[in-house]
């Protein structure tokens, strides 16, 4: 259970990263901000309105989210499982909105899965399923992305791919990112602002210079954590 | 999505649908041929065949389809309700408290509607039962729902092993149909017919949510589905629609399980071609099952429930073979 003090405001076009160590509540976070976990003290609101005052229906748009597993049991193909982003959005009674299947080839193509669009998910790689993922998430068009793990199973080319999509779309359509990663220079290459789990009581927050010390880092990760400078960028490994 | 090619199953189904309600109009105790049915129908000449034709062949054909339209609709909605692809109508308990009251109402010597409407209490009572059971916690989980549901149904279970190897009433027999399944005393009204047309507009109105549904109470909830009354909705849907299936023809068992799985591997895979396409298929499959148990050993009948299961699992694995090589 998430019981500590934590206050940020995200604003448009900012990109968030949190960073902790496994069970700090980094995925509890993110749910709690999709209102699928009550926080027991404290509020979110969204664009100033509290979270508690929107329908589902209403969240869907102003949230999304990138879970970080999924099983599905029931068979789907990679265009129906991508389409089913669209669903907060208004579409008429049977058919299928023309302006949606538009939009969603465009998005297949921006994430390479225009060749496997009628396969099965279930006979999809981790890498592809995340893509599938992803694209679903690119068709809702929430205001906020909420991503946990957004570079599982992806290898690195996808990973830069993914990310710049996501980027570009917050850019073009005003939003923002909030992810969870385990992957510091992967962070530190998208996001601009930080939430750091020291531990139990202690939470950092601020931006990238302020976080990203090799101190503050090796104090969240119990490891020694130091740092590299090339070609006027900083990485940080463990030693 | 929808495509071309879900309508010319829905095309093919209304074909098949067609053909299964003729042949059970026509195959019987007496063969028929259309030119006499339609005789009959129109300017009835023969006293004998257009009362075995109105009072017999017309409602029992109409009982078999609508029972199977109705169990096919259960069958899908319970499959994304619990996430589980081997649920089906009867998984939660429905059929069990129908036997129940029943075999109660027999027992107590009633006969004819009564023992329907006993059965009706019967599935009733257990529908809110496993309601009440899964819900008394805050968090009503597709898992928890299934745990409760398997576990009074197999409280069900024991209640009819023990009425049954403790009575040496007569009517034994005509309860062991009833509990395979079976349409000699179908008779089914205005009521079946109301849910089987709900099912149909309604499943297709919420088709979008079902596929939604179908990936997840997260995923559901982060598209904006209002889950906890979605699923109750479900509940109650699929649990009445099986109750008024169950209690008039007993417990036709594998179309509601069998049905969505054929369609899905046939590529209706959205909710919204699914449910019509399984409740025209469910229909037609019963339909015809029923034709050929009141003939293959006529004039000794078969009930029908026996006959979906030797259909029903020959056709699934051809399908789902064919489906794997490919």
């Amino acid at each position: 259970m998430l019981c500590r003090n934590l206050s940020f405001t995200i604003r448009n076009q900012e990109s968030w990263a949190l960073l902790g160590r496994n069970g700090a509540g980094k995925t509890t976070l993110l749910h709690c901000i999709l209102g699928i976990i009550k926080p027991t003290e404290g509020s979110i609101a969204i664009h100033s309105v509290p979270l508690q005052n929107y329908t589902r229906h209403e969240l869907a748009k102003r949230v999304g989210i990138l879970f970080q597993d999924e099983t599905n049991s029931l068979p789907a193909t990679v265009l129906e499982s991508v389409l089913l982003g669209r669903h907060p959005y208004p579409k008429p009674f049977f058919r299928d909105c023309p302006e949606d299947l538009r939009s969603i080839e465009d998005l297949l193509k921006e994430l390479s899965l225009e060749k496997i669009k009628n396969r099965k998910i279930g006979s999809l790689s981790g890498g592809e399923m995340q893509r599938v993922a992803i694209a679903m998430l690119l068709a809702q068009e929430p205001d906020i992305f909420l991503l946990d793990e957004p570079n599982n199973n992806l290898d690195v080319g996808y990973q830069i791919n993914v990310l710049e999509a996501l980027k570009h779309k917050i850019n073009k359509k005003r939003g923002s990112i909030l992810m969870a990663t385990h992957d510091i220079n992967f962070a530190a290459r998208f996001c601009e602002y930080f939430i750091l789990f020291l531990n139990k009581d202690e939470i950092l927050i601020g931006n990238k210079q302020e976080i990203l010390s090799t101190q503050n880092l090796s104090k969240a990760y119990d490891c020694q954590i130091s740092s590299i400078s090339a070609e006027g960028k900083t990485f940080f490994y463990p030693t | 999505m929808i495509n071309f090619k879900h309508y010319l199953l829905l095309l093919f189904l209304l074909g098949l649908a067609i053909f299964a309600l003729l042949f059970s109009l026509l195959s019987g105790s007496i063969d028929l041929s259309l030119a006499q049915v339609i005789n009959q129908l129109s300017n009835p000449t023969d006293e004998l065949l257009s009362q075995v034709l109105i009072e017999i062949r017309i409602p029992r054909t109409l009982a078999g389809f609508t029972i199977g339209g109705l169990l096919a609709f259960s069958g899908v909605i319970m499959q994304v309700l619990l996430r589980n692809p081997l649920a089906d109508p009867y998984i939660l308990g429905v059929s069990g408290g129908a036997a129940v009251g029943a075999l109660c109402a027999v027992l107590l010597g009633l006969s004819g509607f009564l023992i329907t409407n006993l059965a009706l209490v019967g599935a009733l009572f257990s529908i809110i039962l496993v309601f009440g059971l899964s819900s008394a916690f805050r968090n009503w989980s597709s898992t928890r729902l299934l745990l409760t549901g398997i576990v009074v149904s197999a409280g069900w279970g024991a209640i009819i092993n023990i009425i049954l190897a403790t009575t040496a009433s007569n009517n034994v027999q005509s309860i062991l149909f009833w509990l395979i399944g079976d349409l000699s005393q179908s008779k089914v009204g205005f009521n079946h017919y109301l849910l089987l047309i709900i099912g149909l507009i309604g499943g297709i109105g919420i088709g979008r949510s079902l596929n939604v549904l179908s990936r997840g109470d997260t995923v559901a909830l982060s598209l904006g589905l209002n889950l906890g009354l979605f699923k109750i909705l479900l509940y109650f849907a699929a649990s009445i629609f099986t109750a008024m299936a169950v209690t008039v023809a007993g417990s036709v068992g594998f179309v509601g399980l069998v049905t969505p799985h054929i369609l899905r591997l046939l590529g209706a895979r959205d909710h919204r071609i699914l449910i019509p396409s399984s409740m025209i298929l469910g229909g037609s499959f019963v339909t015809i099952a029923d034709s050929l148990a009141r003939t293959v050993i006529a004039p000794q009948q078969l009930p029908v429930g026996a006959l979906t299961a030797v259909i029903g699992v020959p056709a699934f694995l051809i399908i789902l073979r064919t489906n794997i090589k490919r």
